[in-house]
């Protein structure tokens, strides 16, 4: 189970811009959820992310995956639990390595690295038999460098990369967001599969009110760094679109007070 | 330019592809732009010839040397990584140390290492059994030895911990949300780098009889030379070719610079080198700019 308890973040601290980033936030996420986060610009989704991932380490609170305290593990140590995609196709990529490379460093993302070849023969083969699952033809191009890749592509060999080895949860960060209509739907059907597949546990920003609906297990919803409205199960699947947004605007006008839940 | 002139170049060219080589690994490789191998080059000469000169055995005086540079690494990485002063104040502030450390290391500015028992004391006994001439046998061992450290370069890159490496400076994010400790690799990549570097000092003071501190003025551009040199002569993503572009550029450094120094007409003398070189690079950085404005300029039309 990841945990967070009464996050607070505080961003700019002693200059006219500073701002709550997360007031007081407490989120539960049970093993086999899929979460979706939705909330406006400012709202705190990003920065939710950014603190379950260690890139935000928060002013008080505590971030405890299966009960061990994370809070002051940073990034690169919490990879051992969170695999992560990024919004931007580059970042979770690296453009100059091949394809193989990129797929061998996520799959020592848990074991930690040594001194013997990063790529052998049976990765070859597993990495094959991941790609063609996208049926994109990439299992035939696993020399050629990831720069060579649409957005869509990269953001659909990222999800590969995730799933090469065992995770906590999946933090999926709009990831679709630079992608187009079309190809934005291939990665969120894709991402789909890959969490019913596994049986992941995962957490996905968007900024999509259809998305957040028709993805996942539960949604919430963000306003001013604080949890507005959570809803999962049978309410959540008579939920529309429509409600969602009417919700949304309802809180955009009600202040920082007011709460849905 | 004669034989005796090639080959000279020919094997300081070799000696030069070890700081190419670490400077690959540095620039190109973390993305980090190490100035410390001004100093380090020089203190690689220094630590071994010190050691020479006292009687210790070449090969423990060439270690050292090696881990001199290491050591020169790891202190530039900490000042960057440890302390966030900017990377490339941090190896000023290395190199410009390590000007008096190196003074201190030798206790003079200069060592002769003539008569001296060191790594190649075996080559003239070598030429004479043979019957050849130590002008062909010293590049050639120079050579054995580059050779062999272009593929343990090359086989520590392809290894899950040099992948990581590569990655850090290609994309330092994504490699710590795939849990690579940016850190470590930083250090380990900048320390392997100045142990070329030093380990290039210690072979340039035994094969030319002598360190001095100030041999190491310039060896950062002339790394640098010889792997843009090597860039443009082969455009390749693979890591093998691209280590193995960096000798050859730097070769090719070299024979350039025999040749401008030898060609009568020209008026260039030897302490005309850094000028040349500085030349040299600025051109090679400023060749891409102008090809990208002139393709803006067409497409606009």
């Amino acid at each position: 189970m990841i945990q967070l308890k009464k996050i607070n973040v505080k961003f700019n601290t002693g200059t006219a811009l500073e701002k709550w980033a997360l007031r007081n936030l407490s989120l539960d996420i049970f093993e086999g959820e899929f979460v979706t986060v939705i909330g406006g610009n400012g709202a705190g989704k990003s920065t939710l992310l950014a603190t379950l991932c260690g890139d935000v380490t928060p002013l008080s609170g505590k971030v405890m995956i299966d009960n061990v305290d994370v809070t002051t593990r940073s990034s690169w140590e919490r990879a051992k639990w969170v695999a992560r995609v990024f919004q931007d196709p580059m970042a979770g990529t690296c453009a100059q390595l091949s394809i193989e490379e990129n797929l061998a460093l996520a799959g020592k993302r848990v074991s930690g690295r040594g001194f013997s070849a990063a790529i052998l023969k049976q990765d070859r083969e597993r990495f094959r038999e991941a790609l063609s699952k996208l049926g994109l033809n990439l299992d035939k191009r696993l020399k050629d460098p990831m720069g060579a890749l649409s957005g869509g592509q990269r953001q659909a060999v990222s999800l590969i990369m995730s799933t090469l080895q065992p995770m906590k949860i999946l933090a999926l960060d709009e990831h679709t967001a630079a992608l187009d209509p079309k190809t934005a739907h291939y990665v969120m059907d894709l991402t789909r599969q890959i969490v019913e597949d596994n049986n992941l546990t995962a957490l996905m920003v968007t900024h999509s009110m259809q998305q957040a609906l028709s993805y996942g297990t539960r949604t919430v919803m963000l306003n001013d760094g604080r949890i507005a409205y959570d809803v999962s199960g049978q309410q959540r699947d008579k939920l529309t679109t429509q409600d969602l947004v009417d919700l949304f605007h309802s809180q955009q006008f009600s202040g920082d007070d007011f709460l849905l839940t | 330019m004669n034989t005796i002139q090639f080959f000279g170049a020919f094997e300081l060219g070799l000696i030069y592809g070890l700081v190419a080589l670490g400077v690959y690994l540095s620039f190109r490789v973390l993305d980090f732009p190490d100035l410390t191998v001004d100093g380090s080059f020089p203190l690689g000469a220094a630590i071994s010839g010190i050691l020479i000169v006292s009687g210790y055995p070449p090969l423990i005086a060439t270690l050292a040397a090696v881990v001199g540079g290491l050591m020169a690494g790891v202190i530039t990485g900490w000042l960057t990584l440890r302390w966030k002063i900017l990377n490339l104040l941090a190896s000023i502030l290395t190199m410009t140390a390590l000007y008096s450390v190196n003074l201190r290391i030798m206790g003079r500015p200069n060592l002769s290492l003539l008569g001296e028992k060191t790594l190649f004391s075996f080559v003239p006994d070598l030429c004479s059994s043979l019957d050849i001439s130590p002008t062909f046998i010293m590049p050639a061992i120079i050579c054995l030895i580059a050779l062999a450290l272009w593929f343990i370069l090359f086989w520590f890159l392809k290894t899950s911990f040099g992948l990581a490496i590569r990655a850090t400076g290609a994309n330092p994010r994504m490699s710590m949300a795939q849990g690579v400790c940016t850190k470590t690799t930083t250090y380990a990549g900048i320390a392997v780098s100045n142990g070329l570097v030093a380990l290039g000092g210690s072979l340039f003071a035994q094969s030319q009889g002598f360190a001095d501190v100030t041999v190491g003025a310039g060896t950062i551009i002339i790394g640098l030379a010889s792997v843009i040199i090597g860039e443009a002569l082969f455009h390749t993503r693979s890591i093998l070719i691209a280590l193995a572009s960096c000798l050859v550029g730097s070769i090719i450094f070299r024979l350039i610079v025999a040749l401008a120094l030898n060609a009568s007409g020209i008026g260039l003398q030897a302490s005309d080198l850094n000028l040349v070189t500085s030349l040299l690079v600025a051109v090679a950085m400023i060749v891409p700019e102008v090809r990208k404005k002139l393709s803006v300029h067409r497409a606009k039309k």
